[in-house]
C-alpha cells in the first residue's frame, strides 16, 4: 500500500515547476503501468481516490516506486490470462440467512475500515483517518472521505551560467565586457497544502465527487553576481527574495457514469488541474483551469481524454498560478490510449492539441521583476497572436525486456506576427524522442535520442523551429541535467533565454511560464546515454552523458549578429542521487550535479567557460 | 488585424512569389537594367532580404563595391517621382535630394506644400527645440541628411532608425530598458561643427570663424540643419548596391519621432520616400535595417515595398520654379552628386596599413586634420607617432572586430577614429571606407566630451558656461567632488548620467544629472528628443546661431562658445564610444569612435587604446607598459559606486563575441 498515489502526486506536482524532482524515472513508471495492468476488480486496494489510475497520464506523474514490488507478485492473475470465472452462482446470495440484531449471538463488529484500523494521526504512511483511509461522515452507500497533506518542499542550488553586465550599471568596478560574474545561489522553499474531500466506495470502484484544493506557498531567494537582473532596476542588487501563495490544484470531479460491471467509466474534473498531454511531458505539461471529460472502456483497453483549458498567468519567481489572472491562451487536447498495444506491455497514444494564444491583442506585459514577456523583448517586439495544432503520436512500455518510450509531434498552424522573423510566419516544426533501456539486474542502461527541428532561414516567412506550449519534460538526464534544469540567457541578442528551466527547447523565449512560444527558433539535439544503478533499495544513482547540437544555427546568428556559430553545443554530464531512508516519499534527499563542458556553439555565445549545476533537495511529506 | 498581415496573408511565404510581387520585381528589374546599363545589374546578394528594401536592389555590396554617384538627371528623375508620388497621394509636399555627404541635389516645395512644421517629442515637454516652427525646406534637408549619413552599402538605416534609438528606452515603449543606444545622436552634424564644412558658394553672406572650413563643389561632409531627424521619412537612396545620398519628405506640419515602435505606421511621408525611390534607388532589402540585430533588430520602413504603389506614368512634370533656394544649403537648383571616396566629396578613400579607410580632404585635396603633437608639456602631450599609433591600433581593431550593424554578418565593423589633445583639438583623424558619414562628427564629439568631463576642471569650465545647474545635480548625485576630481568617464559613463532617470530606463526615478526631468514628474523644462539636458543647452547658441534664430552677424565654428570653444566645438555627445587618454595619472586627451554598435565603439576605443590592442598592431614600445593610454583602474568612473544609489557608472561595454573569425569573449577584461 505505502504512500499513497495522490499523496506522493501532490508533493511531485507542488515541485514539477521548480524542477526539483525527478522522481518518476521510467523504472518505477513501468512497474506502476504493470501493476495497474495487473489489477483485478475487487483488488483496487492501492487505487488512488480519484478512481483515475488506469488513465496513462495520470499514472505517469503518480506512479511510485513500491508498485514495483506488486508488479512482480506471481499469485496475480492478469486480465486475459487463465480462466475468467467472473459470473457468481445466484445460490449464494438466496442462501444468506437473514439477519436477527437482536438475536444473542449476534456481534457488533465495527466496519470494514475499521476493521483492521491501526493508524495514528501522526503516521502519514500507513493507515490514517486525515488520508482517506476510513470515511468520516456520509452513509455507508455514500462514505465522505478526507484527505489532508502538507509537504516541504526544499532546494538549494548552486550553478554557474552566463551572465550579462548591464549597460545601465555594474556590481563590480573594472566591468569592461558582456559577460560578468556568472556564480549563482539559488534557494526555493515550497509547502504544499492538500485539501481533499472525496465521495465513493473507492474500495471497488471509482470515485463519485472529490474536491480537492492544493494551495502552495513559495519563499524563494536568488543571489547573482551582476545588477539589473533579478529586477530590471540596478539599484536593486544582486539578490531577490520573493514569496506567493498559488493555487496548484482547485478542482471537483465528478463520476459520471460506469459503463461496464468492470467499472469502466466515464468522468468530468472542472477547476485547476495539472494536465499532461503525453507520456514524457514534452508539449503540455501544466496545471491550469479547464473542464476535462476523461473514461476508458472495453476493461481498460482504451482510455481518453478531452479537456479545454484556459490558461492562467504564472508568478513570475514562483511559477505558480495566480488567482486566475488571464493569459489570454486557449488549449484544446484530445487524446486516445490504446494499451498492450502492439505487444502486451506496451501503450501507445494519439493525441491533437490545439492552442489560440491571443495575447497579442493585449496590452504588453511585464513580469514582477520589471522585464517584457510578452511581446518578447527580441527582435522587433512587436505583439504576437499564435495559433497552432499539434498532431502527436506517442509510445510508451516495454517490448520484451526491453523499455521503450517513443515521441513524435508534428506542429503545424501560425505566429500572427513573429519577433525575430519580423513578419507573419507559417508555423510547420516537429519533435521526436526515442528512449530505450534495457535492465541488467539492479543496474538500467538507458539510450536516448532528442530532436526538435530549427529554423533554417529566419526571414523567410516560414516557422520551422519546434516550441511547446508548456513543456516539462522527463527525458535524457531530465532535471539532472544542465541543460534541462538550468534557463540560460540568450545574452546579447534579446532578453530572453536560449534554454527555459526545466525545458529542454532552445526556444528563445522570455521564461516558458510568461512568455509566448517561439518557433523561429534553433532547435536541438541531443544525444543521451544514462546509467541508473540501485545501488541499495534506499539509494539510486543516476548517471547521464548528453552531447548537444543545435539543429540549425540561422537563427543564432541572425539575433546575436555573428555569422558564425556552430552548431556545437557540448557535453552535458550529469550525476544524481536520490536517497529514500524510509522506503517511502515521505523523506527523500536528492542530490545532483551537472557540467556542460562548452564546445565551439557555446563559445561563440558565452565564451569557454564551463557551466554547472549543482543541488540538493530535501522533501519532507505528511 | 494589421494591414501588414493582411498583405502577407495575401501573399503566403510558403508560396514565395504572387502576382503584384512579380509585377514590382519585373518593374524594378527592367528600370534597373536599363539604369546600370551594360554594367551587369544586381543578383549578387546575400540572399536575406527583406521587404522594407527591395530585392532587386540587392548587389551583395560590402563595402568594397565600386562608389556610384547621382547625376542631375536622376536627381530630377527622383524629384519628378516624388511629385507625381504625392499627387497619387492627393498630398503636397517639401522634398529634397542630398548625396552621401551632404550636399543638397534639390530642394522642391509643392504648390500647397506646409511651409513650416511644428517640433513635437509628442512627451508634453518643455524647453529646448520644443514646439518650434521651423521651415519645411530644412526639416526636409535633415530628413534627407539623416538617411545619408546613418547609411552605407552595409546598412541602409532611415529616420525611423534613428527614431527607434534615441529615446529614452529601446526599444521604444519598453519600460525598464535603458535609453537608445544612440541617444544624443540627433544633436550632431550641425552647421556649428567644425567637421562639417561650409560652401561659401551658396552661403548667406556671413564671415565664418577660423575653424570653420570654407570649401566649394562639393567637398563634405556638409551640416544638416537641425542635426539628425527621427521623423520617418528620410530614406537613402542606392544605386547598384552602393549608398549614393538621401530622400527627405515633410509635408505633415509635424517634425516628431515614433514613440511606439510595436505597431505599423503608415505614415504619409514614409509612403511618399518609398514611393518616390523605387526604380533602382530603393534599399537593398539585404541591408535594410531589420536585417540588424543590437539586442533588438532596427527599423527600417513601418511599410514594405509591397505595400508602395507603383509611380503614375503619367502626372504633373518637374517645377523648375518649385525649387527652393535656401543659403547655405543649395541655390534652388538641380546638381549631380558628388561620389563618395573621391577627393571632390572631403572623404577620400585611401589605405592605412594595408586596410581599405579614408581621410577628410578639403581645399584641392589636401588633407583635414593631419596628424600632429598634441599641446601641452613636453612627456606628457600626445606625440605625433603616438597619435598614429592609436588610429593605426584602432582601424586594425575595427577591422577585426565583427560588426553589430552591417550585412552580409561577419562583415567588419566600420567606423571613424579621432584623437583629440588636452584642449580638444584634433590631433588626427581616420576611418574605415565605408563608414556610415555621421561618425566622422560623432566620434569627435565622443572624443572631446570624454577629455572635457574627464578634466579636474569640468565643473568649473561647465559652471563658466552657466551650466552650473547641471554640475550641482552631479556633485549631489555622486559627490562634492565630482566633475572637478579627475576622474575618468568614458562615453558610457557620460551616457549613464545624461538620461532622463537614473539608473537608465528606471521609471519613477529622477532624471541623471546631466538630464533634465521626464514631463510630467517635475516643474519647468522637461526632457524629450528635442531637449536632452546639458548637451543641447551647451550647443544651442551654435545652433541657433546657424539658423540665425537668433541675430548673428558671423556664423559659427564652434557649437559650444566661451572656455569650451574648442574643447566641444562640434557638441556634447552623450552616448558611448569614446575614452579619454592618460599618460600615467594625467589626462592628455581623447579617443572617440563611432559608425557602428555602441559596444562595437566602445570596444574598438577601449582596446585600441589599451596594451594589448596597441600590442597587436606592433607599437609595442608606446603607450604605458601597463595601461597603454587608459586612466589607471582607480581613477574611471566605475571605481565607485555612486555614492549611495546601489549602482555604478559603466566604464566601457565591449560586446560579445567581439572580433570576427574568433571564439574569444571578454577582450576587454583587466585592459
Amino acid at each position: 500500500m505505502g504512500c499513497r498515489a495522490m499523496k506522493c502526486g501532490a508533493m511531485r506536482r507542488g515541485s514539477f515547476i521548480f524542477a526539483t524532482l525527478l522522481l518518476v524515472n521510467f523504472v518505477f513508471m513501468k512497474a506502476a503501468f504493470a501493476d495497474v495492468d495487473s489489477l483485478e476488480p475487487g483488488a483496487t486496494a492501492s487505487v488512488s481516490p480519484s478512481g483515475e489510475v488506469k488513465n496513462p497520464e495520470a499514472a505517469a506523474s503518480e506512479s511510485e516506486p513500491e508498485a514495483k514490488g506488486l508488479a512482480q507478485t506471481p499469485e496475480r492473475q492478469r486480465p486475459g490470462e487463465g480462466p475468467q470465472s467472473t459470473s457468481f452462482s445466484p445460490y449464494i446470495f438466496e442462501s444468506v440467512p437473514e439477519i436477527n440484531s437482536s438475536a444473542p449471538d449476534f456481534l457488533t463488529v465495527p466496519d470494514r475500515w475499521r476493521q483492521l484500523y491501526v493508524g495514528k494521526w501522526y503516521d502519514p504512511y500507513n493507515q490514517n483517518v486525515v488520508k482517506g483511509d476510513i470515511p468520516v461522515f456520509g452513509s455507508p452507500a455514500h462514505p465522505w472521505f478526507v484527505e489532508l497533506g502538507l509537504t516541504s518542499d526544499s532546494l538549494f542550488e548552486y550553478r554557474n551560467i552566463p551572465t550579462p553586465v548591464v549597460p545601465s550599471s555594474s556590481r563590480h568596478p573594472e566591468s569592461t565586457d558582456q559577460f560578468g560574474g556568472s556564480e549563482q545561489a539559488f534557494f526555493n522553499q515550497n509547502l504544499i497544502f492538500l485539501f481533499s474531500l472525496t465521495q465513493g466506495n473507492t474500495t471497488f470502484k471509482p470515485q463519485d465527487f472529490e474536491f480537492r484544493f492544493v494551495p502552495v506557498m513559495n519563499f524563494t531567494y536568488a543571489s547573482i553576481e551582476e545588477d539589473g537582473l533579478l529586477r530590471v532596476d540596478a539599484s536593486r542588487g544582486n539578490s531577490r527574495g520573493d514569496e506567493y501563495i498559488g493555487p496548484l490544484e482547485l478542482f471537483a470531479d465528478i463520476h459520471i457514469a460506469n459503463i461496464s460491471d468492470r467499472y469502466d467509466f466515464v468522468s468530468t474534473r472542472v477547476g485547476v488541474q495539472q494536465f499532461n498531454a503525453d507520456f514524457r511531458g514534452f508539449v503540455y505539461n501544466v496545471s491550469e483551469p479547464g473542464v476535462r471529460l476523461f473514461g476508458n472502456w472495453d476493461n481498460n483497453q482504451w482510455q481518453y481524454n478531452l479537456a479545454y483549458f484556459r490558461r492562467i498567468e504564472k508568478d513570475t519567481n514562483s511559477g505558480l498560478n495566480t488567482w486566475f489572472e488571464d493569459r489570454y491562451e486557449d488549449v484544446v487536447v484530445t487524446n486516445l490510449y490504446s494499451q498492450d498495444n502492439p505487444v502486451l506491455g506496451h501503450q501507445v497514444q494519439g493525441t491533437i492539441i490545439y492552442r489560440a494564444d491571443q495575447a497579442g491583442d493585449h496590452k504588453a506585459e511585464y513580469d514582477k521583476n520589471g522585464f517584457l514577456v510578452r511581446p518578447a523583448s527580441i527582435g522587433d517586439e512587436r505583439p504576437k497572436n499564435i495559433y497552432t495544432t499539434y498532431f502527436g503520436l506517442n509510445g510508451d512500455g516495454h517490448f520484451g525486456r526491453l523499455n521503450i518510450t517513443e515521441s513524435f509531434y508534428y506542429v503545424t498552424g501560425s505566429e500572427s506576427h513573429n519577433q525575430i522573423a519580423g513578419q507573419q510566419v507559417d508555423v510547420s516544426a516537429a519533435m521526436a524522442a526515442l528512449e530505450v533501456s534495457y535492465d541488467f539486474d539492479w543496474i538500467r542502461l538507458r539510450s536516448s535520442l532528442f530532436w526538435a527541428s530549427g529554423d533554417d532561414d529566419a526571414f523567410d516567412g516560414n516557422a520551422n523551429g519546434f516550441d511547446a506550449i508548456f513543456d516539462n519534460p522527463n527525458f535524457a538526464g531530465g532535471d539532472n541535467s544542465f541543460w534541462q534544469r538550468q534557463g540560460v540567457p540568450f545574452i546579447g541578442g534579446g532578453i530572453v533565454s536560449l534554454v527555459n528551466r526545466n525545458s529542454l527547447l532552445a526556444n528563445l523565449r522570455p521564461g516558458k511560464e510568461q512568455g509566448q512560444s517561439n518557433f523561429v527558433n534553433p532547435g536541438i539535439r541531443i544525444y543521451n546515454v544514462g546509467l541508473d544503478v540501485e545501488v541499495t533499495p534506499t539509494l539510486k544513482l543516476i548517471n547521464n552523458v548528453s552531447y548537444l547540437q543545435f539543429d540549425q544555427t540561422d537563427v543564432l546568428e541572425t539575433t546575436r549578429q555573428d555569422g558564425s556559430i556552430s552548431r556545437n553545443i557540448g557535453f552535458d554530464l550529469s550525476t544524481g542521487m536520490v536517497y529514500r531512508p524510509f522506503l517511502n516519499n515521505n523523506v527523500q534527499f536528492r542530490f545532483g550535479g551537472a557540467v556542460l563542458l562548452p564546445a565551439s556553439g557555446t563559445e561563440n555565445l558565452f565564451g569557454d567557460e564551463r557551466l554547472y549545476s549543482l543541488f540538493s533537495n530535501l522533501i519532507l511529506a505528511y | 488585424m494589421r494591414f501588414a498581415d493582411i498583405i502577407r496573408w495575401d501573399c503566403p511565404g510558403f508560396v514565395g512569389l504572387c502576382a503584384h510581387r512579380v509585377l514590382s520585381a519585373l518593374i524594378v528589374a527592367v528600370t534597373v537594367g536599363v539604369v546600370a546599363g551594360c554594367s551587369g545589374g544586381g543578383g549578387g546578394g546575400d540572399g536575406s532580404g527583406r521587404g522594407e528594401g527591395s530585392a532587386a536592389a540587392d548587389f551583395g555590396c560590402d563595402g568594397s563595391c565600386a562608389n556610384q554617384q547621382l547625376s542631375a538627371s536622376e536627381v530630377r528623375g527622383i524629384v519628378t517621382q516624388a511629385i507625381r508620388s504625392a499627387q497619387f497621394l492627393g498630398v503636397s509636399a517639401t522634398f529634397s535630394v542630398v548625396d552621401r555627404v551632404g550636399n543638397v541635389l534639390a530642394l522642391y516645395q509643392m504648390e500647397g506644400a506646409a511651409p513650416t512644421t511644428r517640433i513635437d517629442g509628442q512627451i508634453g515637454a518643455v524647453g529646448g527645440l520644443e514646439g518650434l516652427e521651423v521651415p519645411s525646406v530644412l526639416a526636409a534637408i535633415s530628413k534627407a541628411g539623416t538617411g545619408a549619413f546613418l547609411s552605407s552599402q552595409g546598412n541602409a538605416f532611415s529616420t525611423r532608425t534613428a527614431s527607434q534609438i534615441i529615446q529614452e528606452h529601446f526599444n521604444p515603449p519598453e519600460r525598464g530598458q535603458p535609453g537608445g543606444p544612440l541617444f544624443g545622436v540627433q544633436f550632431s552634424q550641425l552647421l556649428c561643427s567644425d567637421v562639417t564644412t561650409r560652401n561659401p558658394e551658396i552661403s548667406d553672406g556671413r564671415p565664418s570663424g577660423p575653424n570653420k572650413l570654407l570649401v566649394g563643389g562639393s567637398v563634405g561632409p556638409r551640416g544638416l540643419p537641425l542635426g539628425l531627424s527621427a521623423d520617418p521619412g528620410g530614406i537613402p537612396l542606392y544605386k547598384m548596391g552602393d549608398l549614393v545620398g538621401g530622400l527627405g519628405v515633410e509635408l505633415d506640419g509635424r517634425y516628431t519621432l515614433d514613440r511606439d515602435n510595436t505597431d505599423y505606421d503608415d505614415d504619409v511621408e514614409e509612403r511618399l520616400a518609398m514611393m518616390a525611390s523605387q526604380g533602382g534607388f530603393e534599399a537593398p532589402s539585404e541591408r535594410v535595417a531589420p536585417n540588424m540585430n543590437v539586442g533588438k533588430s532596427l527599423r527600417y520602413t513601418d511599410l514594405t515595398y509591397d505595400q508602395i504603389d507603383p509611380v503614375p506614368s503619367e502626372g504633373a512634370s518637374f517645377d523648375d520654379s518649385r525649387l527652393v533656394a535656401v543659403p547655405e544649403f543649395t541655390r534652388g537648383e538641380v546638381r549631380e552628386g558628388v561620389m563618395y571616396g573621391s577627393p571632390a566629396s572631403g572623404v577620400m578613400r585611401t589605405s592605412r596599413r594595408g586596410l581599405p579607410s579614408a581621410v577628410l580632404v578639403g581645399n584641392g585635396g589636401a588633407v583635414r586634420f593631419p596628424t600632429r603633437p598634441g599641446t601641452g608639456p613636453a612627456g606628457i602631450a600626445l606625440t605625433a607617432s603616438e597619435v598614429d599609433a592609436l588610429l593605426d591600433s584602432a582601424l586594425t581593431t575595427a577591422s577585426r572586430a565583427r560588426a553589430a550593424i552591417r550585412r552580409p554578418l561577419d562583415n567588419p565593423a566600420n567606423v571613424s577614429i579621432w584623437v583629440v589633445d588636452i584642449n580638444g583639438e584634433p590631433l588626427g583623424f581616420v576611418r574605415s571606407a565605408d563608414g556610415p558619414v555621421f561618425g566622422i562628427d560623432v566620434s569627435l564629439q565622443k572624443a572631446r566630451s570624454v577629455t572635457l568631463i574627464s578634466s579636474p576642471s569640468a565643473a568649473e569650465r561647465l559652471s563658466a558656461m552657466g551650466q552650473g545647474g547641471y554640475v550641482a545635480a552631479t556633485k549631489a548625485l555622486i559627490g562634492p567632488d565630482a566633475l572637478s576630481n579627475g576622474v575618468a568617464f568614458g562615453n558610457r559613463s557620460i551616457a549613464n548620467i545624461s538620461r532622463p532617470y537614473f539608473p537608465d530606463g528606471i521609471q519613477g526615478k529622477p532624471n541623471g544629472p546631466f538630464s533634465l526631468p521626464f514631463p510630467g514628474t517635475a516643474e519647468g523644462r522637461s526632457w524629450s528628443p528635442f531637449n536632452t539636458g546639458l548637451q543641447l543647452d551647451l550647443s544651442f547658441g551654435g545652433i541657433a546661431q546657424a539658423l540665425q534664430l537668433i541675430p548673428s552677424a558671423s556664423f559659427p565654428d564652434s557649437c559650444v562658445g566661451g572656455v569650451l570653444t574648442r574643447n566641444l566645438a562640434n557638441g556634447l555627445q552623450i552616448f558611448p564610444g569614446g575614452v579619454p587618454l592618460y599618460r600615467g595619472s594625467t589626462l592628455i586627451g581623447g579617443f572617440g569612435i563611432s559608425g557602428d554598435g555602441v559596444d562595437q565603439d566602445d570596444l574598438i576605443a577601449f582596446y585600441s587604446a589599451s596594451r594589448r590592442g596597441l600590442d597587436f598592431v606592433g607599437h609595442t614600445g608606446i603607450g604605458d607598459a601597463g595601461l597603454g593610454f587608459h586612466a589607471p583602474k582607480e581613477m574611471r568612473a566605475d571605481a565607485q559606486e555612486v555614492s549611495d544609489t546601489g549602482v555604478r557608472l559603466r566604464y566601457v561595454n565591449c560586446p560579445e563575441g567581439p572580433f570576427a573569425g574568433s571564439n574569444d569573449q571578454n577582450v576587454c577584461d583587466g585592459l
